[in-house]
């Protein structure tokens, strides 16, 4: 998570409004960068002096008068003059196609020149909305489908990958090891801390740890390297 | 008069060899700093500097040391520094401690490597995490990529032949570090687009003292160096034994194994594997992996020019209602850790970020998930990108009508308003 991204999130961290994903990487965020934890820290005791403020008491009168003058403005609009309703129906020129089809149809006049004025048009119609509610279902999923492959490409986060990429640098021979392992060893502990590690890692206890792991090295020459408790 | 005379050429005497021993201090400096005389950019100075790098690649773990490390990386977003305590014992024992510290992402860690596998104890968390596969394999570096378990050897060559072809080795200077003398080689991609680096190799021993990593802009990436190092012959057993409290969680995280052939990697994934006409120049196709993402193995194909890694990674076609069964329950970081922008590929968009000192691509085509990873240009992954050949026959509509009606009919409803 960047900087950015969780100064944008950390007003609804604050306020416990984001998913369970999005809170726990925040709060990772928060726990490694210092900028952010300070402005976390700020927000926080912004929002915590906003609390202890009392709500401003209203005049007595301040409801009768806000009603009066809402009742004084909606007035003023009846009277308003007729180029405002022409404004108005030229505003309804731009409306959507099949409004426009449908309004002349639906009224019956045909006087006002839509397009379905003749008898052999407006018998159309009905076939045309069958036509168009039997559709209805197809367009819909035509309109969900994109959504869902944006959903399934969030599936898989870019950690694991990148871990992948990174671990592949142990094979380059000019490669600094400890840089490497700096990088490896802080994707491993972001991957865990968001629980990103999957169902594929396997978790034992250090009490088990003879039987959970081999400390023994075939290769020859390796004497070990043995995690050891108690030793 | 006479005596005037002599005045004037006694100071004129002294003028001259006070100016000769100030331009004669830099020349001499220089050419100290130069090392062997003429190395600079010569081809005497090119072929030590080869074979200094030779001696690096297939000799380096052979040296046994105790050090203090180092390490600063620059990213797009910020950087990250640690201070760290390395012990090394030939061939294959590494024991690292991270120190904590007010740049460091991280508390105090301990890490241990036997070459094999990586034994990772985070105290802040309570947990090891064991990691199989993660340890520099010395072994590896001196086969050809051809050589290894179903490598594809086509373009050929071990990882110093890439490294010659793909790069201008030159010897700079030789230089004093951390009480040490170093001879400095620049190694400069002879192929435009690709990241550049300097290192630091000791006079004595084949190994690398302080390294220097610079983007295909010319910015630094990464810094590491040895403020303190002591070759030492014997380290004893005790330095290699981690010690965790008890109650400790272990934390194995899975091997992706090693690389294999393309053909290979085809028969164990079970499904298409498309790959990219397209490779920038100097690369090769290192081989291929299999790695677990929930149920879905996603294929991942490296190549390589010697020194940097391109990784392209190939999530199938999903399966029933377009979840990945059994996927990863988080939303996608690459919303929410850096969406990067949107870019045009070939019939489809997709997202370029900054990730680390890496430019990552990903998009979607044909119900495949891709994924680019490198620190080259990002016009080269997107070359990439568009070449990647799809299979032939994608899945079939199941709409009853075509895409031309349903547009018609979405059009008609939704962008009419």
């Amino acid at each position: 998570m960047t900087c950015e991204k969780a100064m944008s999130l950390m007003s609804a961290y604050l306020d416990k409004e984001l998913g369970f994903d999005e809170f726990r990487q925040v709060e990772l965020h928060i726990a490694y960068c210092e900028a952010c934890s300070q402005e976390y820290e700020s927000l926080k005791a912004t929002k915590e002096l906003l609390g202890t403020l009392k709500a401003a008491e209203l005049p007595r009168d301040f409801w009768l008068e806000l009603r009066e003058r809402l009742g004084a403005v909606g007035a003023a609009e009846q009277a308003a003059p007729a180029h405002a309703k022409s404004n108005h129906s030229s505003r309804s020129t731009r409306q959507s196609l099949w409004r426009r089809i449908l309004r002349p149809a639906a009224g019956g006049s045909g006087a006002r020149g839509g397009l379905f004025s003749s008898p052999a048009a407006k018998a159309l119609v009905p076939a045309f909305l069958v036509l168009m509610l039997a559709a209805l279902p197809v367009v819909w999923s035509a309109h969900r489908r994109p959504a869902e492959a944006q959903m399934s490409s969030r599936v898989d986060s870019i950690e694991p990958y990148f871990r992948d990429y990174v671990i592949s640098e142990y094979d380059r021979p000019l490669s600094d090891k400890t840089s490497v392992g700096f990088v490896v060893t802080g994707q491993a502990v972001t991957m865990y801390t968001s629980d990103l590690l999957g169902p594929s890692s396997k978790v034992t206890r250090a009490g088990n740890l003879r039987e959970a792991s081999p400390p023994q090295s075939s290769a020859p020459g390796n004497e070990y390297t043995l995690i050891s408790y108690p030793r | 008069m006479n005596r005037r005379l002599a005045a004037a050429a006694m100071v004129a005497l002294i003028a001259t060899v006070l100016i000769g021993i100030v331009a004669y201090q830099p020349a001499a400096e220089t050419q100290a700093n130069n090392g062997p005389a003429g190395s600079g950019g010569s081809t005497a100075g090119r072929n030590l500097a080869l074979a200094l790098l030779r001696d690096v690649i297939e000799k380096g773990d052979e040296v046994s040391f105790r050090a203090t490390q180092t390490i600063i990386l620059w990213y797009p977003t910020g950087s990250s520094a640690c201070i760290t305590n390395v012990v090394h014992r030939a061939p294959n024992l590494t024991r690292t401690e991270y120190l904590p510290s007010a740049t460091a992402t991280s508390g105090y860690r301990v890490v241990i490597s036997d070459g094999d596998s990586t034994w990772h104890y985070e105290p802040s968390l309570g947990v090891v995490f064991h990691m199989p596969g993660t340890a520099p394999d010395r072994a590896r570096h001196q086969k050809p990529p051809g050589t290894g378990p179903g490598a594809v050897s086509a373009a050929g060559g071990s990882a110093f032949s890439l490294i010659e072809r793909n790069y201008a080795v030159s010897l700079v200077s030789t230089e004093s570090l951390a009480g040490r003398r170093a001879h400095v080689i620049k190694l400069k991609p002879v192929n435009p687009g690709n990241p550049s680096r300097r290192i630091w190799v000791d006079t004595e021993f084949p190994f690398i003292l302080r390294t220097e990593k610079y983007r295909p802009n010319g910015f630094m990436s990464s810094l590491s160096f040895y403020n303190y190092i002591e070759f030492v012959p014997e380290i004893d057993d005790d330095t290699f034994r981690l010690q965790v409290p008890p109650g400790v969680a272990i934390v194995t995280l899975p091997d992706a194994g090693g690389l294999v052939s393309l053909e290979e990697l085809q028969k164990k994934a079970g499904f298409t594997v498309p790959v990219p006409r397209f490779v920038p120049t100097g690369y090769i196709l290192e081989g291929g992996t299999l790695t677990q993402r929930g149920d879905v193995q996603v294929a991942h194909i490296r190549f390589t020019d010697g020194l940097g890694t391109i990784s392209f990674f190939i999530a199938p076609p999903l399966s029933g209602a377009g979840r990945r069964p059994g996927g990863l329950s988080i939303a996608d970081q690459f919303d929410t850790v850096s969406l990067g922008r949107q870019v045009s590929l070939d019939g489809t968009r997709g997202q370029l970020a900054d990730y680390q000192d890496a430019k990552l691509l990903r998009w979607l085509k044909s119900g495949y998930e891709f994924t680019l990873i490198g620190e080259v240009d990002e016009s080269l992954l997107l070359q990439m990108a568009d070449s990647v050949e799809l299979p032939q026959s994608p899945e079939p509509s199941k709409d009853p009508f075509g895409g031309s009606v349903i547009r018609f009919f979405y059009e008609f409803f939704w962008t009419g308003k």
